[in-house]
């Protein structure tokens, strides 16, 4: 259980948008990037998260103080399945929002390394395109018009993998 | 820490999926599954190629209408991929009678480009043998086989040479032991294997099972369709060992644990070191009339010389079978206890939320003395009456509470939400009580201060 006393010790990380968020260390642990950063002893002030805009930053930590309250899974202990439960309904709830930013909160997580939650966003977006066209796909990609294949190219793709396309 | 990642775009307009790294492009390729993956390629130029260089391999027949079929798009995605990239891990799942030469072919593959993961399941009666002996690997570290359920269908015959496996995982599967002349078990190469998990499976040849590794330490054996074969288990760094319903002779569990009895058990060490936690199940060999399996004194002595904090557990099938219905209707007769006590306490919190605000006295008239004794009663009783209502509370709340722990943990947190509504209005109303003691006794306390003073002015003698 996290220990969210207000003696526990805090990072503060600062976003794109210059807002800052105060949260508990264990919250912070979440991230492995932070985790290092902590253990190198270069996190005693505040960490600029250059790339992530506040937005994305208040969603990602939302997820890190979930999961770190939540109990963690250990081998041989008993896992309380009540509590994986609950996280897999929190989680489930979480991916609910738009494909933008779920692609940010990706980028972000990939950065923080936090691995639960790269998990979950690709396992999201690949849910929204299974079994779609491919042109549904590109939508809801929202897959660069510069980046399309040309009509001859496209053929020529399909005709190449046409044993996957049945 | 921002200048090495360009900035996020975040306006609505730009394409993400182009600016993400081509191992979360891969991980998501990886969820949508491989055929879908290849049909991607005909999206957009940055996901043109990005499939064939996908390190992880999922096969499975499930999506495919026959096994031809499947064999061919396996085949193309073997060719088609780029040969350059590392394969981390291969899951196959078929049907059907596939061929020697598929798996085969697949295996090569892998193991060609090096594979650290590998599974592989029948979900039809198929009998293969498993020709992992004609590879050797560098790099694999977990293993999988399952066999189908309905027979053993892979055998795995000769030894393998995988002297980085960590994790073996066999289901339903035969092992074949037939190497007594050189001496050679299937596994005796796979030198850092730390974690081996053997369910349903059973053995072929002459050769009792060995399982001799230096490095184990956790071993699992469900299932075990042993006949009258006997499993050596020598495995110094053992920390968890679990063996549940091992039918047959009920061999393993008795050359495991009563290995000594057999042999002067003194003039040998112990069998592990640094045990942990050991569970037992013994529970066919009472069936079959075997001398009983709660171990003597000497036995767990000798079992546990050099694991001085185990924890040993003997589970019992009778016992269990037994215990379960039992603390199920204990469970049961608690909760149900626990709400009549929640329902109980409910009407009394709606009564004392609905009485009226004390019951008036009626007026005597009588003497001064009669009037400060018969106050001072009422102030008393006031006080009684809100501490045994007060109390009664309490002690309904505390006994409630001591059903809930009792509770297993899913029925508690179903009550616990109630409870602690229950809680809150409890103290509420105990609140209300004070409040009303109180101002009853203000009432009674100016009462008395009236009747002191009438005191005080008729105290004169009558002249």
């Amino acid at each position: 259980m996290s220990t969210s006393s207000s003696s526990s010790k805090k990072i503060v990380l600062k976003s794109a948008d210059n807002e800052t968020f105060e949260i508990d260390e264990i919250v912070a642990l979440e991230s492995q990037a932070i985790k290092n950063m902590i253990e190198d002893e270069c996190a005693d002030n505040v960490i600029p998260l250059g790339n992530i805009d506040s937005k994305t930053l208040s969603k990602i930590i939302e997820y890190c103080k979930k999961h770190a309250e939540s109990p963690k899974k250990d081998d041989n202990a008993d896992i309380d399945e009540k509590a994986v439960e609950d996280l897999k309904s929190f989680d489930a709830e979480f991916a609910k929002v738009d494909m933008p930013l779920i692609q940010d909160i990706l980028m972000a997580a990939n950065f923080l390394n936090i691995d639960n939650l790269i998990g979950l966003m690709c396992r999201t977006i690949a849910d929204r395109i299974k079994g779609k066209t491919p042109e549904e796909i590109r939508k809801i990609l929202n897959i660069n018009k510069n980046d399309l294949l040309s009509p001859e190219q496209e053929a020529k793709a399909r005709e190449e993998n046409s044993w996957a396309f049945d | 820490m921002d200048s090495a990642h360009p900035r996020m775009r975040t306006d609505a307009e730009g394409d993400r999926l182009s600016i993400l790294p081509d191992d979360l492009i891969h991980k998501i390729l990886s969820f949508v599954g491989i055929k879908h993956a290849v049909q991607t390629s005909a999206l957009s130029s940055r996901c043109r190629f990005i499939w064939t260089s996908m390190p992880s391999l999922d096969f499975s027949t499930e999506k495919f209408s026959k096994l031809p079929n499947f064999s061919k798009f396996v085949t193309h995605v073997l060719t088609h991929r780029d040969n350059q990239i590392d394969v981390s891990s291969v899951k196959l799942k078929f049907r059907g009678k596939v061929t020697q030469a598929f798996v085969k072919r697949i295996l090569k593959y892998a193991f060609s480009h090096n594979v650290q993961q590998l599974t592989f399941s029948c979900l039809l009666e198929n009998s293969i043998e498993f020709p992992l002996s004609l590879f050797s690997s560098q790099s694999l570290k977990h293993l999988t086989l399952i066999g189908c359920t309905k027979g053993h269908s892979i055998t795995p015959r000769s030894a393998w040479d995988l002297p980085t496996l960590t994790t073996l995982h066999l289901e339903h599967v035969t092992l074949y032991n037939d190497n007594a002349d050189t001496g050679v078990d299937l596994l005796v190469k796979c030198t850092n294997l730390k974690s081996l998990t053997l369910n349903k499976c059973s053995i072929m040849g002459s050769d009792d099972l060995n399982i001799c590794h230096e490095q184990l330490s956790t071993l699992t054996i469900r299932n075990g369709n042993w006949n009258s074969k006997v499993v050596n288990v020598v495995a110094p760094q053992l920390k968890y060992l679990t063996i549940i319903k091992c039918d047959g002779e009920h061999r393993i569990s008795s050359r495991v644990l009563l290995l000594s009895s057999m042999q002067p058990i003194s003039h040998q060490p112990a069998p592990f070191a640094n045990l942990m936690s050991l569970k037992i199940h013994p529970e066919l060999a009472w069936e079959r009339g075997h001398p009983k399996l709660a171990m003597s004194t000497q036995v767990k002595n000798y079992l546990l010389d050099a694991s001085p904090k185990a924890h040993v557990k003997m589970v019992s099938r009778e016992l269990s079978d037994i215990m379960r219905p039992s603390q199920e209707i204990r469970a049961i007769a608690n909760a149900t206890s626990a709400q009549d006590l929640m329902e109980e306490l409910r009407l009394i919190l709606n009564q004392v939320d609905s009485k009226p605000a004390g019951t008036k006295q009626p007026i005597r008239s009588c003497g001064s003395i009669e009037k400060i004794t018969s106050c001072w009663q009422d102030m008393t009783a006031a006080m009684q009456h809100g501490k045994s209502g007060a109390s009664h509370i309490i002690s309904i709340l505390g006994r409630i509470e001591d059903l809930l722990t009792e509770l297993p943990a899913s029925k508690r947190v179903m009550m616990q939400a109630y409870f602690s509504g229950l809680r809150t209005e409890a103290s509420n109303v105990m609140n209300t009580i004070l409040d009303r003691t109180m101002t009853k006794c203000d009432k009674k306390e100016r009462c008395l201060r009236e009747y002191f003073h009438d005191l005080d002015t008729t105290s004169q003698p009558p002249t």
